[in-house]
This record gives structure tokens, C-alpha cells and sequence, in this order.
């Protein structure tokens, strides 16, 4: 089977980087094993968990069912691109209430997350369902992270007011 | 203590702007000396530069022991979490079994040497601090990082006292804190580890990075001790980043399958080698070999042979079914069920002159040293560990199958390698919990149960070994809180066609399955609120567990309104579980409605849960959150089931888990009815299942004798 591996010039948190991969590659294995972002999870490899949810333009795609030839010319933000310090609402509302247990789903929660907020900031238990229903957690902090979204909408809110 | 070196990701990656936290590495042994420090003890040190580093013994896995444990030294020691640095002890393979993380038993076996640790330590520094004053110690006193004379108000910091606290010998008897002293234990914590989880720099075990690292995924016999013929690997030749194909053998029946393992540069090539590598099987079937077979041969074994263990008043001779007129009985199916934790399998190794490096993450990494030397025919000495934490374990990972993988194909390679489990092999070569089959059966009235016995057909791995984790704990022996009269339990043991080990709750999650819902038919058999009957049949006098557990289920029955009826269309149902091995106690009810097409929704769930002293109150209901998640998916959707040898499920498809917009509001309520603390991790999880079920038999009539309740075409909303 042969394959062949192509040079592509990518966006990736704010910065060029340039990768030679083959073109079929998801980008969760780019990040991980390439370029070396592990914030990023392997968690199933059929877009059934939502552990790899990154930002390509804005949207939340599941990492590990986009090849790399998909990125070109897109922007890719990841969970250690979410913030510049690590001070979005959410990780500011997810440190409050605490959320995570083991954390190894906490980068897709976030990153699905961060979408919802972005498109609808006040979400309600019904929206937070529809967004977030496709993230697995083992641990089981789905409460919690029904009220960290609450909370981060309201951090969002009271930061766009002092600006 | 033994030296350590750290690298960063960064070093060897193209990107080189990257961020993980520090991966601990000896091979990669640069030689730089170590601050000693201040170091009464190797779960502690206090630098010259003031920074106080705490460490941990037990491994984190999600149940939050990185907060819980430091925060006991850092209470006794006066200084605040948020100004500690946590680092894993490295591993000592003669001290390996203080590693060991399991039985929801961190807490209850290290909280107080964690105390006098801490104690210890603040006594030095504050005897450093009265010889430099010239003064008596009862004049100082220690508080949030320094030493305080009482007498004149001088201070020292921790910092300035480490060279002459060094110097002295530890005390041998050391006073601790009164409990109502108190400042952090008690206390809403923060996790010591969130900014680092929350910004994607904590490294789990698959996050490991090394220089040249190579990547291996298996093929591995779906017959669990089946064998390789032989394999094709034609298809993989000029797949990008193919490296070579490797045997895996099976090195003990009861550690690793048979493979063959496709080696890559990268994770996606040995993903794709995986899926075009060809291999043919021998698969030496047991005579069990499926699901159905598996119930069958429960039910033969419990109407015609002899029980191989009886429990009972005499502990030995046959068992004797009840004779009697009024006997009530029922039967319960209890089927196998995987861990799935959200981080999937993995190990690195790396193989050096002769010795091997291992990362990785282990509930029991004593089982590394005690099995694979000899296996590999190398010293002790040329394994060492580097333990990190885990996505998620749950049970999965006392397992040590994947090291026996790495350690053979990292012998087969030139550097280091990590095998990695896809989702479909995490699922499918898993170590499951058992199934079970009971058969109770009770002469009751509703005051007292006088006659009792519970026969229990139970999976078996290896062979036909009755486990104590796996099999007999949960009120099948001689932990039933009820008096029950004349009683014997029988356990009827049929080797498993797929290999077991523990889950989340071990045997308590099957047996108080059936023991609570038996308890509730035998409720309504005779006509008596559950509650009231558990209360009839429960000996206060006689056990201060019972006592406390009589207390959890009144506070667990206040909270929902028990005693008032629900409101039009709703119902309830209740269960309870002494965890006996790690002294907590818990009560699930649980308020729902089922719709006419048997939507099941949960309106209400209580948990009231005595786990004693509590040390880590947001910690524990985390744990408790947890607990009923875990349980909802278990009792509600899983069950592996086998065919041909070969386990069915193969994603989060067919082995579909708890979403959140199936999660049901929660209230639980801490009280703490002893003066130790109880473990948190597990004790939560038994009685979910049978409130449950207990509620959905209250609202219409069906009881849940078979799971999961799926099957009976009930869905959660």
C-alpha cells in the first residue's frame, strides 16, 4: 500500500508550522505524535467520545476523524491554544467548581464548550445537552460541568460589561 | 532518595514550543546534583529556597488522592496547598507494595502516617527555630510556612530554619493536631493539579515522548489463549512509517494474548498496520465459549452439583435448600462488564543495555517486579518504572499485560516504544468484571427473615479460584448486615471463557445487586415499606456499622420526603451498602417516573454516604458524582458478552456509556458517623443499581431480575 507524504504550511494556536505527513493523517495524531501537542486525547478514534474536539476555524471538529489535507489554509486552535494564560471563562469556571476528576476528557469538554459559549452566551441545561452530549466522561463530571458552562456564561458576561 | 531526571516534550519535537509538564527519564540520567533540602521524610522537602514539594506514593487515577494526601501533611505542617509543589515518589521496586492504589484504601491507610509526617517535620523546624531564639519550644509555634516566637513576635520562614532542622534527629512520638484544630481538612480544596489538566499540559502515560520513540499496535488473539499460525504482512509494505512486525507472546495464562504488533513512527501508521496486518489463529476454545453457554452452565451447576465454598452457620458439608411452605425466591443474571476509561491502554519501554525503562500507569506496579524478571530472565534491578497518572482506571489498570507487550518489543527495537490500544482493543482485551448468576431464596415476615440462603454461580479466572475482590464480598458471607436466621450462601464456580479482574465496587456491585433487590421483594412479599423492613431486620444492638447504617437510610429516607407520598405519577425505591473494607455506608433513593414506552426519567437521587471523617469534602462528592454515574451506566446499558471466545462489544457503539443529558440531578448528603476516615472512591457505587431498580418494580410492577435493564426495552431520558 504505498502512501505519500506531502509538506503543508498549517495554522496551528496562533503560529505557522510547517509538517510533512501524509495527507490522510487526522490532525490528533499530527498534534500528538508530530508536532508534540498532547493536550489533545486519543479516546476512541471514531468520533464517539469527543476527547480530541479542536477549533478549525471556529468550529469544533472532532481531531481524529480529520485528516490533515482538511486543515489547509484553516486555523487550528487546540486546548493549549483555548487561552493565551490559561484564563478563558471556562478554565476560570472549571477551576472554581472544580470539574475534573481524572481530566483525560477535560480538553474536549473545554473545547466543545468554548463553541456553545461563543455561539449562545447563556445557554440553557437543554442547549448544554445538544452541545455537549457527544463528550464522554467515565468519571462522570457531567453535573459539574453543567454548572462550570453557568458559571463561565456568567464570568463572560460580567468581563464583556467591564470592557 | 534516589535521583531523578526530567525532560520536556520540546527537547525532541519538531514544533519545539511545547509545554507538557515533566516526564521523569533515567536512562536520560544527566547528572546534575540535588538540592538535599530538608527531608525528615521521602514524602517530604522543604529547599533552601522555601519551596516545600510533597510526594506522592499513591497513584492518581481521577479519585483525586493528589489533593487529599498532600493536604494532610500540608495541615499538620501549617502551610497552604497552594504552596506546595507535588512530585510522584520515584519507585522503589523493594518498597513496591506502598504503591499500590486500589480498594478505595488511600486515605484510610496513609492519613495518619501522612499527619505525623507532616507533624514530624513542623516539630524540627520549630526546635531549630527556639535553639537559634534560646528559647523553650512551648513559646513557638508554627503557622503558614514560618515559625513564630510568642513571647517577642519574631519570625522565621521555613526556608531559613532547613540547614539546622537538617541537623537534628526526628522526634520519635510527635503530638498531632486535634481534629477541631483543623484548617484544611474539612475543607472545600482546590485540585493541586487543575491549571496543568485545564491548559492540556498534564502528561498521562500516553503523553510520554522520547527521543526516536516508536509506536506499536497489536493484533492480539480475540480467543484469549488462542495462538498465532501465522501472518501476512505483504499489505503493509510501503505504508508510510512502517517500521517491522514483531510476535508477542503469551508469557503466563493469566497476563498477556498472544499478537503479533506492527511498528511504526507514528501512531496513525500503526493504527493503519494494524488494520492491514493478516493473521491466522489457532484458537483452542474452552468448553464454555459463549454467553449462553456461560448461563447455562450456571443454572446446571447450581440445580445439580455440589457448591465448591458454603458460607454458613457450619462452614463446611452441603448446602440445604429451605424446606419450607412459605419459601420466596428469585433469581437474578448479573452479566460480565468492561472499564472503558477514557485514556485507553498504553505503555512505553524502552530497552538499553540490557536494562529496561518502563512509564506507565499502574494501580499495582508491584505485580511488575514480582512477575516479568523472571519472565524476561533479568534481575530486579533491570526494570525500572517511572509512574505517571492515569486517564481513568477504574480497576483496569492493576493489569500489567501492556508492560509484558512493550517489554517484548521494545527487546525487538533500537529504541524506545509505546504500544498504544485502540478503542476496539481496549474493549476487547479487557480483564472483566465476572458474571454472575443468584439464586436467593427467604422464609420472611415483616418482622424478621428467618431462614436465608443465597447460591451463587460465578465466573472464574484462571481456573476455578474463588476470589475474595471478585466474588465473595457484598452480603454473600459473613458482611450481610440483616439477620437473617438460618443462612448459608454456596458458591458454584464456571471457568471463565474471557479473562476477569477488578471493577470499580468489585464483587460488592453484582451481590448487593441482588442481595438489596431481593431485600426489596421480600418487602413488598410482605406487604411492608422497604425501608420499615430493613429497619425490622437490622440489629442495631449489635453492630455500631448497623447503627450507622439505620442513620444513613433515615437521613437518606428525610431527604427525598420517604415518609410523605410522591407526587401523582412518580416513584421511589431505595437501597443501601456497607462497604465494609474501607468502614463507608451508603443509601441511594431514588424518585422517577416511566412513561408508557418506558422512558425511565430520574427526577430525584439521594445520596446519603457516611465514609467517617471526611478529609476532602468536594473530593468525596466528586467521588460520590462519580460513583453514580459509573453505576448508571453499568446497571443501566453495559454488558460484555461473549461468542466463540471472542467478546462482542467493540466501541462506544455497542458498549454505549452515560451521557450527560442522562444524568439526573443530584443531592447528597455527608454525614459523618465516625472518627476515621472510610475510603470514597468505590462505597457509592453498589447501591445505585438496585434504587433503581427497586423504584422502576415501585412505578410498574416489572422487576429487574436480569441485566442491564436495557434489555427489558427501558430507556433513560
Amino acid at each position: 500500500m504505498p502512501t505519500i507524504e506531502n509538506t503543508y504550511s498549517l495554522y496551528i494556536n496562533r503560529k505557522e508550522t510547517r509538517v510533512t505527513v501524509s495527507p490522510d493523517m487526522p490532525i490528533l495524531w499530527l498534534l500528538r505524535d508530530v508536532i508534540g501537542l498532547t493536550g489533545t486525547k486519543f479516546g476512541c478514534g471514531m468520533a464517539q467520545c469527543g476527547a480530541c474536539t479542536i477549533h478549525l476555524d471556529g468550529e469544533a471538529v472532532r481531531s481524529c476523524v480529520t485528516s490533515v489535507s482538511r486543515a489547509v489554509g484553516k486555523e487550528i486552535i487546540t486546548i493549549e491554544g483555548l487561552s493565551p494564560e490559561g484564563d478563558h471563562p471556562l478554565q476560570h469556571a472549571w477551576a472554581e467548581v472544580n470539574v475534573p476528576q481524572c481530566g483525560y476528557c477535560q480538553a474536549g469538554q473545554l473545547m466543545s464548550a468554548a463553541v456553545l459559549l461563543r455561539e449562545n452566551p447563556e445557554p440553557t441545561d437543554q442547549d448544554i445537552d445538544d452541545a455537549m452530549s457527544g463528550n464522554i466522561c467515565r468519571c462522570g463530571t457531567y453535573l459539574r460541568i453543567r454548572k462550570a458552562i453557568h458559571l463561565a456564561a456568567a464570568i463572560q458576561k460580567s468581563r464583556a460589561k467591564q470592557s | 532518595m534516589k535521583r531523578r531526571y526530567f525532560i520536556r516534550l520540546s527537547t525532541f519535537t519538531a514544533g519545539a514550543w511545547l509545554l507538557t509538564d515533566l516526564v521523569p527519564a533515567n536512562l536520560l540520567a544527566s547528572g546534575k546534583p540535588v538540592d538535599p533540602g530538608f527531608s525528615p521524610d521521602p514524602l517530604l522537602k522543604i529547599s533552601e529556597t522555601g519551596k516545600v514539594t510533597i510526594f506522592m506514593v499513591k497513584q492518581e487515577m481521577g479519585q483525586n488522592v493528589i489533593t487529599s494526601l498532600p493536604l494532610l501533611i500540608a495541615e499538620e505542617l501549617e502551610v497552604d496547598l497552594r504552596d506546595i509543589t507535588i512530585q510522584s515518589l520515584p519507585y522503589e521496586a523493594a518498597k513496591s507494595g506502598n504503591y499500590t492504589t486500589w480498594a478505595s484504601g488511600s486515605i484510610t491507610g496513609s492519613w495518619m502516617h501522612l499527619r505525623k509526617v507532616g507533624a514530624t517535620a513542623k516539630a524540627m523546624l520549630i526546635t531549630a527555630a527556639a535553639t537559634r531564639w534560646k528559647v523553650p519550644v512551648d513559646l513557638c509555634k508554627a503557622q503558614g510556612g514560618r515559625v513564630i516566637n510568642t513571647r517577642t513576635n519574631q519570625i522565621l520562614y521555613y526556608k531559613d530554619l532547613v540547614k539546622e532542622a537538617s541537623t537534628l534527629t526526628p522526634p520519635d512520638n510527635v503530638t498531632l493536631k486535634d481534629i477541631k484544630d483543623f484548617k484544611l481538612v474539612g475543607q472545600k480544596a482546590p485540585k493541586t493539579n487543575i491549571s496543568s489538566i485545564l491548559t492540556g499540559r498534564y502528561a498521562y502515560t500516553m503523553d510520554v515522548k522520547l527521543p526516536r520513540m516508536l509506536y506499536a499496535a497489536l493484533v492480539r488473539c480475540p480467543v484469549y489463549s488462542g495462538k498465532v499460525v501465522s501472518w501476512d504482512s505483504s499489505a503493509l509494505n510501503g505504508l508510510s512509517g512502517f517500521v517491522k512486525v514483531v510476535q508477542v507472546t503469551q508469557m503466563n495464562e493469566a497476563l498477556n494474548r498472544n499478537a503479533v504488533a506492527v511498528i511504526a513512527t507514528n501512531t496513525w501508521a500503526a493504527l493503519q498496520g494494524q488494520r492491514l496486518l493478516k493473521v491466522k489463529w489457532d484458537y483452542a476454545l474452552n468448553t464454555v465459549s459463549d454467553t449462553p453457554s456461560l448461563n447455562d452452565q450456571f443454572k446446571k451447576e447450581l440445580s445439580t452439583a455440589t457448591p465448591a465454598q458454603v458460607y454458613g452457620k457450619e462452614k463446611k458439608g452441603p448446602f440445604k435448600p429451605i424446606q419450607h411452605p412459605e419459601v420466596y425466591e428469585a433469581t437474578y443474571e448479573i452479566p460480565y462488564m468492561g472499564h472503558a476509561a477514557m485514556e485507553p491502554m498504553n505503555c512505553t519501554a524502552w530497552y538499553k543495555d540490557g536494562k529496561f525503562e518502563i512509564w506507565g500507569g499502574f494501580q499495582a506496579p508491584m505485580f511488575i517486579n514480582s512477575v516479568l524478571p523472571k519472565l524476561f530472565n533479568i534481575d530486579r534491578s533491570d526494570i525500572s518504572v517511572n509512574l505517571m497518572p492515569m486517564g481513568g482506571s477504574f480497576g483496569r489498570k492493576e493489569k500489567i499485560d501492556g508492560v509484558a507487550e512493550a517489554m517484548q518489543i521494545a527487546k525487538a527495537v533500537d529504541a524506545p516504544v509505546q504500544v498504544i490500544y485502540s478503542r476496539i482493543d481496549d474493549l476487547q482485551n479487557d480483564f472483566y468484571r465476572h458474571a454472575s448468576y443468584h439464586h436467593l431464596s427467604a422464609v420472611s415476615n415483616p418482622g424478621q427473615i428467618s431462614q436465608w440462603r443465597h447460591q451463587l454461580g460465578i465466573a472464574t479466572f484462571p481456573g476455578k479460584e474463588i476470589s475474595g475482590p471478585w466474588h465473595t464480598f457484598g452480603g454473600v458471607m459473613d458482611d450481610l448486615c440483616y439477620t437473617t436466621g438460618d443462612y448459608q450462601s454456596a458458591f458454584y464456580p464456571v471457568e471463565s471463557p474471557i479473562p476477569l479482574g477488578s471493577w470499580r465496587s468489585i464483587s460488592f456491585s453484582p451481590n448487593v445487586f441482588a442481595v438489596e433487590s431481593f431485600i426489596d421483594e421480600l418487602a413488598v412479599h410482605n406487604h411492608t415499606d422497604p425501608i420499615t423492613f430493613r429497619f425490622n431486620i437490622l440489629d442495631v444492638a449489635g453492630s455500631k456499622d448497623n447503627q450507622r447504617l439505620k442513620n444513613v437510610l433515615s437521613k437518606c429516607a428525610d431527604q427525598i420526603g420517604w415518609w410523605q407520598e410522591p407526587a401523582k405519577g412518580r416513584f421511589r425505591g431505595v437501597a443501601c451498602c456497607i462497604y465494609g473494607h474501607s468502614s463507608s455506608i451508603v443509601a441511594h433513593a431514588m424518585e422517577i417516573s416511566v412513561s408508557k414506552d418506558k422512558l425511565v426519567k430520574i427526577h430525584r437521587c439521594v445520596a446519603a454516604v457516611d465514609c467517617g471523617l471526611v478529609i476532602d469534602p468536594d473530593g468525596l462528592k466528586a467521588q460520590v458524582e462519580g460513583s453514580l454515574a459509573w453505576a448508571l451506566s453499568g446497571i443501566f446499558k453495559n454488558e460484555i458478552t461473549v461468542s466463540n471466545g471472542m467478546v462482542d462489544q467493540q466501541s462506544f457503539a455497542d458498549y454505549q456509556v452515560l451521557r450527560t443529558n442522562e444524568m439526573p440531578p443530584f443531592e447528597i448528603i455527608l454525614i459523618p458517623g465516625a472518627d476515621n476516615p472510610g475510603g470514597g472512591g468505590e462505597p457509592a457505587v453498589p447501591s445505585v443499581g438496585p434504587a433503581l431498580c427497586n423504584a422502576i418494580f415501585a412505578a410498574t410492577g416489572f422487576r429487574i431480575r436480569e441485566l442491564p435493564i436495557k434489555k427489558h426495552g427501558f430507556r433513560l431520558v
